[in-house]
């Protein structure tokens, strides 16, 4: 495929990597915010083609994963009504809450659908007058316009029995609050390129300038994330520390502008808790009062929800860049996909899922 | 166009993609230089 089969060229990362190995002179950590970005570095055996020195860490860029029990709690007593239907991503459907996932709702006869696009959730509301559809809109800053757009579709169609459950999250905060961790020992970050298709990177400059740490927006492909590696690194050995711009052919320094007007239409940023690290100060999204009825979680009574955590999961460990997942006692015995314990071994965005799929000879012994 | 969730989020372009490209080759044309060398 044209613009992609280039960034897969066997060569071309052969050639990074070595000149990645010929630049690094003493030990470097760089953590990849995007778990797209993990799966890739897996799939395609990235870490085994960098030197010794250069360690990657895996971060929180997985919006399944950083969804807070309490909000999939909420989704579940939502769920769990027989005069709703209940809409998400796929990969919502099965990440743990304290006592039971979306799959088993819907096992239990509840309305429970999984959809490609919000605005797929609009129609079902459309089509189906007699009962309230609800859309789970989770997610960060690539998917934030999309599920904006939704609740204006609804609106301007006149729907009165369409609702979001809102829970984004936004990277540059928890950047931040990575960075603010005393035992953190990330040097620099690559950026997630997606979401700086619709942000830009200006908000990442003085992030940079504030904690003198090199971030590079990068691509998903292999020889792309090869690429901003070896730009970071670059970075660090010339104690530079700038916003640079791996993912030139989709990123522009503004981003998408009409998606951010649009965003600051529907959504205000609030505080948001994170699932495994805590709140982070305006971290998150929620709808603004004029767009209050299309909030779930004042359509419905879900208030005060009582969750309880794995106590074996290390999620927020991981997900913080301060373990990977084979350092985790069950991973791969108590927790694996089909039975998971944290949200980072369902997703396919997940740290853990892809440590399983493509790195399961690191799992802990016994 | 890269699509997400059923929406355009930006136009690739190009220009910027086929110099990217451009230098990709020239990388790879190194490294076959230098396994010659070998």
């Amino acid at each position: 495929m044209k613009f992609v089969d280039e960034f897969r060229s066997p060569k071309a990362a052969q050639g990074y990597s070595r000149l990645i190995k010929k630049t690094i002179t003493k030990p470097r950590v760089i953590m990849e915010i995007c778990g797209g970005q993990t799966h890739t570095i897996m799939k395609y055996g990235i870490e085994e083609m960098l030197p010794e020195e250069l360690t990657v860490v895996h971060g929180p860029g997985c919006p399944v994963c950083v969804t807070p029990l309490e909000m999939i709690d909420k989704a579940l007593t939502i769920a769990s009504h027989d005069d709703v239907i209940f809409t998400s991503f796929g990969d919502m459907l099965r990440v743990p809450g304290s006592k039971d996932d979306l799959l088993s709702v819907k096992a239990n006869g509840y309305d429970v659908r999984i959809v490609f696009s919000p605005l797929d959730a609009v129609n079902i509301a459309a089509m189906n007058k007699d009962k309230k559809v609800v859309f789970f809109a989770v997610g960060f800053e690539t998917t934030a316009p999309a599920n904006a757009m939704a609740v204006v579709e609804a609106k301007r169609r006149g729907l009165k029995n369409f609702s979001i459950l809102c829970s984004h999250v936004l990277v540059p905060p928890a950047i931040e609050a990575l960075l603010s961790n005393r035992r953190t020992k990330i040097q620099a970050f690559l950026a997630a390129g997606h979401v700086c298709t619709v942000m830009g990177y200006e908000e990442y400059i003085p992030l940079s300038e504030k904690y003198k740490i090199p971030i590079v927006v990068t691509g998903f492909e292999p020889v792309d994330i090869l690429q901003g590696i070896y730009m970071a690194v670059r970075q660090l050995e010339e104690k530079r520390y700038e916003v640079e711009n791996q993912y030139g052919r989709v990123v522009s320094k503004q981003g998408n502008i009409p998606a951010k007007e649009l965003l600051k239409t529907v959504f205000h940023t609030v505080d948001r808790k994170w699932r495994g690290i805590g709140t982070i100060p305006q971290s998150g999204f929620r709808l603004k009062d004029s767009y209050s009825e299309f909030d779930a979680e004042k359509v419905f009574d879900v208030a005060d929800v009582e969750v309880n955590e794995s106590p074996l999961c290390i999620a927020g460990e991981v997900l913080q860049g301060l373990k990977k997942p084979s350092e985790c006692s069950a991973f791969g015995s108590l927790c694996t996909p089909e039975h998971p314990l944290g949200a980072p071994m369902v997703s396919s965005e997940g740290v853990c899922a892809a440590y399983f799929h493509y790195k399961k000879h690191e799992r802990v012994a016994g | 166009v890269l699509v997400h969730v059923g929406f355009a989020l930006s136009k690739v372009d190009e220009k910027e993609a086929l110099s990217t490209i451009e230098m990709l080759r020239e990388m790879g044309d190194l490294v076959d230089e230098s396994k010659e060398t070998e």
